[in-house]
This record gives C-alpha cells, sequence and structure tokens, in this order.
C-alpha cells in the first residue's frame, strides 16, 4: 500500500518558487488500476514522481509499505525503485543503441544477481507477454510508437514490481495503439496483480481506469470509482 | 549488457563525432610518439657524435685543468713520466693522447682570394691512435689525414668552406706555446675532414702530436688522454676503476656525461620544451574528450533518468561514461599508435635532411645533417596510456553534475 499524507511539492524556478502539489492526500492499495487525471500543470507527474521515489517532497509525506520515504537516503531510494516500482514513460526512454530485449534486460541487470542467460530468458517471456514475440532483436528505431511502448512496458515489469508508475503511456500514440497498450496493461494488472497508477487528461484512457483521481492546480479535486467499475462503495470523494 | 559493450556501441551511436574526438586524441598520440622518437634519435646520435669526435668515453686531464678546460689556459699538463704510468695502467683500453689549444688561423692573400682569419680548436693528436680511438681520422673528404712528422694541418670542412680553403694551401696558425709563449708557425692544409659532428666540422683543426711537442713547446706533456670504455654504456664504472688505478697519479679521471654536462643540459631542456607542446597538444585532446562527453551526457539525460528510474546507483551510471570515454581514448590511441610508428620507420629509414639549416646555425645538438629518430618504447606506452588516462579522467566530470539532480529533474528537462 502507498500513502500520500499532506504531500506538498515546490520548484524554485530561478525567479519565483511555483508550488505543484498544495497538500494531496491519497492512498494506492495493492493491485489498484488507478489514473490521475487533470490538465496540464495540475500536479499529475509530480505525484507519480514523488510515489516513485524519483522526486522528493517539500512537505508531507509518502509511506510505501509503511516506510516514509524521506526518511530513506539515496541508496535506499534506488533500492525502492529497482525492486518495488516499475516507471513506463510517455516517451519510452529506451536506450536506441540496445536491441527489444537488451532494453528490457536492462532492467534485471542491477541488483537481482542473475546470470545473463536468465536475464535473456525472462526479458524474452515479458516481451512475449506484450505481444512482441520475434521482435526481440529489433532496435527501438526498427519499432512502431506502439511496439515501443510495450518494450517499456515489458521493462517496467520484468522484475515483477508490485507498483508500476506510467506518465502519459499513451500520450504519444494514436487512439487505436493507445487502446491496445490500455488493453495490454489491465490484462497484466488483472494476471499479476499487480498496482497500475497512470496520469493522463485523455478521456479515452480515464475509461479503462477501475479509479479515477482528478488533480487540479496541485490539488485532489475527485477520487471516484467509475459506475461501471463500481462494486457498491461508490464515489470515494 | 556490459558496461563496455554498451560504451562501445554508444561510441558507434555518435560516430563522427567520437571520431573526430578519437582523431583529436589520434593525433596528440602520433606527433608524441613520432615527437618523442625524434628527439631520442637526435639525443642518441648527438651523444654518439660527443662521444666519437670530441671527449670519447672517458678522460684524463691534469688536476685543475678539468673547470677551466674552456679557457684553455695551456699551464696544467700530463707530463712525460705520468703519461707513461698512465699508459700502463690504461693496458690494451683504446686510448689516445690529445692536446687542446684556441688558434687563430690567418689564410694570406698568396693562397686566398679573400685574405683574413678566424678562430679555430687546435688538437695535437697521435695520428695513428687517434684513429683508433675517435673518429675524425676516417672522416677525410679532400686530402689525407696526419701522419707521424707531419707539420701540416688537417680543418673541418665547413671551416675550409667559409675561408675557401684545399688541401694545398697554406695557413699562419697563431696560438699559445707552454707556459705562455705566442707561436706562430706555417701549416699546409693536408686534408679535411666532413664528420657529422658540426663543432668539428665548423671550428676543428688537428696536427700531429710530436709536430706541436716541438712547435709549442710541449715537453712530452699532454692536456688530455681520450679513452674508449671496454664496457660500452658502463664509462662511469671504468672510469671510478681508472680513478683508483691512477691514485697515486696528478690526474683527473672524468666521464662523457660530466663532460658534456652542458650539451647534454642543453638537449634536456629542448626535449622538455618539445615536451611542453605535447602536453598542450594532449590538454586540447582532453577538451576535446569532455566536450564530447557533455554533449553525450546532456544528449542522453533521459536515458540517464530512466536508469536511475531502474535503480541504477549514480556511480554505475557514471562509470559507463567512463568507459565510453575510455573507448574513444582507446580508438585515438590506436589510430596514433599506427600513425605514430608509421611516422616513426619513415624518420628511422629516411630521416628529414635538416643540412641546410644546421650548417649556418648552432642548434646545440651535435648532428650535421639527417634527424633520424630512434625506437623509443617508454615514450610510446606513456603516450598511448597517457591519452587512455586523460580520456578516462576527463570523461569522469561531465556528469556529475547531470547525477546530483533528482532523478525527476533529469527527467523533467
Amino acid at each position: 500500500m502507498i500513502q500520500v499524507r499532506n504531500a506538498v511539492k515546490e520548484y524554485d524556478t530561478g525567479a519565483q518558487r511555483v508550488t505543484a502539489l498544495r497538500g494531496v492526500s491519497l492512498e494506492i492499495n495493492d493491485g489498484e488500476f488507478m489514473a490521475l487525471a487533470g490538465p496540464s500543470g495540475s500536479g499529475k507527474t509530480t505525484l507519480l514522481n514523488l510515489i516513485g521515489c524519483l522526486d522528493s517532497v517539500t512537505g508531507g509525506e509518502i509511506i510505501v509499505d509503511g516506510s516514509p520515504i524521506s526518511a530513506l537516503g539515496p541508496k535506499e531510494r534506488n533500492r525502492v525503485r529497482m525492486e518495488r516500482i516499475g516507471f513506463i514513460f510517455q516517451n519510452y526512454n529506451l536506450i536506441p543503441v540496445l536491441t527489444a530485449i537488451e532494453n528490457v534486460a536492462l532492467a534485471l541487470e542491477i541488483g537481482k544477481g542473475l546470470g545473463e542467460r536468465e536475464f535473456r530468458e525472462r526479458s524474452a517471456r515479458m516481451l512475449a507477454e506484450v505481444g512482441l514475440a520475434g521482435l526481440e532483436n529489433r532496435r527501438p528505431n526498427e519499432l512502431s510508437g506502439g511496439q515501443q511502448q510495450r518494450v517499456s512496458i515489458a521493462r517496467a515489469l520484468v522484475k515483477e514490481p508490485p507498483v508500476v508508475l506510467a506518465d502519459e503511456p499513451t500520450a504519444n500514440l494514436d487512439s487505436k495503439t493507445g487502446e491496445e497498450i490500455l488493453a495490454l496493461m489491465e490484462s497484466l494488472n488483472a494476471r499479476h496483480g499487480t498496482t497500475f497508477v497512470f496520469s493522463t487528461h485523455d478521456p479515452m484512457v480515464m475509461r479503462h481506469a477501475k479509479r479515477i483521481v482528478r488533480l487540479h492546480d496541485g490539488e485532489i479535486v475527485s477520487d471516484e470509482i467509475p459506475p461501471a467499475n463500481a462494486d457498491g462503495t461508490g464515489a470515494k470523494q | 549488457m556490459n558496461a563496455l559493450g554498451m560504451a562501445m556501441r554508444n561510441v558507434f551511436r555518435y560516430r563522427r563525432r567520437s571520431l573526430i574526438t578519437a582523431a583529436a586524441i589520434g593525433f596528440g598520440v602520433m606527433f608524441t610518439i613520432a615527437i618523442d622518437g625524434m628527439l631520442a634519435g637526435t639525443e642518441r646520435e648527438s651523444a654518439r657524435n660527443i662521444r666519437d669526435y670530441e671527449t670519447g668515453d672517458i678522460k684524463v686531464y691534469p688536476p685543475e685543468y678539468f673547470d677551466d678546460r674552456a679557457v684553455s689556459q695551456f699551464t696544467s699538463f700530463i707530463e712525460r713520466d705520468d703519461r707513461k704510468r698512465l699508459e700502463a695502467i690504461l693496458g690494451d683500453r683504446r686510448w689516445t693522447p690529445r692536446v687542446n689549444a684556441q688558434a687563430e688561423l690567418d689564410f694570406g692573400e698568396e693562397w686566398f682570394a679573400v685574405p683574413g682569419s678566424v678562430q679555430a680548436t687546435l688538437t695535437a693528436v697521435d695520428p695513428v691512435r687517434d684513429g683508433d680511438t675517435l673518429a675524425v681520422a676516417r672522416m677525410v673528404d679532400s686530402g689525407r689525414w696526419l701522419r707521424k712528422g707531419d707539420t701540416g694541418i688537417v680543418i673541418g670542412s665547413w671551416l675550409a668552406d667559409d675561408i675557401g680553403a684545399k688541401p694545398g694551401y697554406w695557413l699562419t696558425v697563431e696560438c699559445k706555446g707552454r707556459g705562455g709563449f705566442y707561436q706562430t708557425f706555417d701549416a699546409e692544409i693536408l686534408g679535411t675532414v666532413t664528420t657529422e659532428n658540426p663543432v668539428v666540422n665548423r671550428n676543428g683543426a688537428f696536427i700531429a702530436l710530436d709536430a706541436a711537442d716541438e712547435l709549442l713547446a710541449l715537453e712530452g706533456g699532454v692536456t688530455e688522454y681520450v679513452i674508449r670504455s671496454r664496457k660500452g654504456d658502463g664509462a662511469s664504472a671504468e672510469a671510478k676503476e681508472l680513478s683508483l688505478a691512477a691514485g697515486g697519479l696528478p690526474v683527473d679521471v672524468r666521464t662523457w656525461e660530466e663532460i658534456a654536462h652542458d650539451e647534454i643540459l642543453l638537449t634536456k631542456a629542448k626535449s622538455s620544451g618539445s615536451k611542453l607542446y605535447l602536453f598542450f597538444m594532449f590538454i586540447i585532446a582532453a577538451v576535446g574528450i569532455s566536450n564530447t562527453m557533455l554533449m553525450a551526457v546532456m544528449e542522453r539525460r533521459h536515458e540517464i533518468g530512466m536508469l536511475r528510474s531502474l535503480g541504477y546507483p549514480t556511480i554505475r551510471i557514471r562509470g559507463m561514461f567512463v568507459v565510453e570515454g575510455f573507448c574513444i581514448g582507446l580508438l585515438g590511441a590506436a589510430m596514433g599508435l599506427v600513425g605514430g610508428i608509421a611516422l616513426d620507420v619513415f624518420m628511422i629509414v629516411k630521416g628529414i635532411d635538416f643540412s641546410f639549416m644546421l650548417r649556418e646555425m648552432d642548434v646545440g645538438y651535435r648532428i650535421t645533417g639527417v634527424m633520424r629518430s630512434a625506437w623509443n618504447l617508454p615514450g610510446i606506452v606513456s603516450a598511448v596510456v597517457g591519452s587512455l588516462v586523460i580520456s578516462t579522467f576527463v570523461a569522469w566530470f561531465p556528469s556529475g553534475k547531470m547525477l546530483r539532480k533528482e532523478v525527476a529533474e533529469i527527467l523533467r528537462s
């Protein structure tokens, strides 16, 4: 479980100080498939970065499985990222000189103490699971945008993290490919029980979410379970 | 994918930039190797020419002569009796007695179109022994070398050219005799010598020792013995042995390094000066690689952010850039090594003929014409290792600032 307690994030932009999050509180349960929705500048990416230990809060606290993140040093935060969180980026952030399988294996090469053969086997299995069997040895420039995002998803999931954070994962894809990617994420969420938290401002994407947290100007304005996914508890806020 | 494999792929990812940077390093390495080889060759040849034409490996002087030898005061001599004892100690070594003096060579209108006079270093030599010990006697290019009893003179070919002298012409020699009296005598030019030592060619004048003994009232005394070491480069140890053996004699034993100390220092100073230029060349290469790595870091900041999001420690990411810098350095060093060795081979086999320059000016080296390189393995190794160390070292820094940022900031930038 991830708990966000009264999180505040301020940035210095040189001339002025910008408040990106203004006391956000939130609980994310294991296995959720949750969207952080809101317009540009609402604080979605900032909140994802804080949850993913990619940034530090200015105030408040982020607690992952009972451990407050702000108490962790750089090495421990590295370890949290390595063991507990997978990231999917809007721009995929694949390394162009590596093949699909090598990009996926990057996630395994750090920390797990696995051999090269096991890297490749697990990476190939993961690529097959995201529908890229047979394309393992292609470089990113030989793959379509959707295929690149699938590689990025495989990279996020190959180390089997309990939480995957995705920052606008379909923003650079056409609507059909975007639907496919979301369907894939939903299926992985269902099969592995992995928690997915993704940011979006696209209503089409939000339709797939089982919970939608809306942000505006750094504050949560609503936290709801869409009717199609409601199990009787209704909207949380 | 190990760091080396990834680094090599990134090197070829920015092929043109990597090649330009590697070429800059290669250029530095190539010229370091080539100039180092040339300096080594020139130093070696210069040292050989000092030993073959001036100092031998060891010299034995009269006491108190060494410090004032440049003045040629002509007051200290190894006397006849001491000479016999010294020669017994020298035994079957190659040695030759000599007398050095400063002289004025006057050339009159009877033989020369333009009369005048010129300074020369007059050396009285044993015609036979000198040929066995030093190389001057073998370098006669016109006329002939001295024989015992000759009253003529052999002069350096550049000196001869300068005054328009030829064998068969006569010169008037003015110099001090023993005790300080002035002696003037006429001497026929018997031959001219063109040696590999510019000092001999420019200023050298040689007369037979037995004639000099009479003309300069030497009374059997000489100002030095030139000795070739039995041990090749072990002149220092042999000089000590001789010094001990000649303990009872009033003589001063010196190695060629002591005698040519100023020339060696000058050579080393020139060598250091040249290496300073090479150091600057390496600095330029270092700036080049630093710039390349900085650009690589800036262009790959999202990859850096992604790697950190995967949990890669900063040291490992930094290591990737360092290995990349090393790989570019390796590429440059390989290019430079090939180029440097090719230049070295050319310079060893063919060399560059600087005789047009060396004839007119004294550059401090005892060489007369073709400058040739010599293999200098430590120089080659240090050029290659130096370029690798610099490439690796400067690649450490550009990623530092980026890695100190929060991951989110890197991804956002």
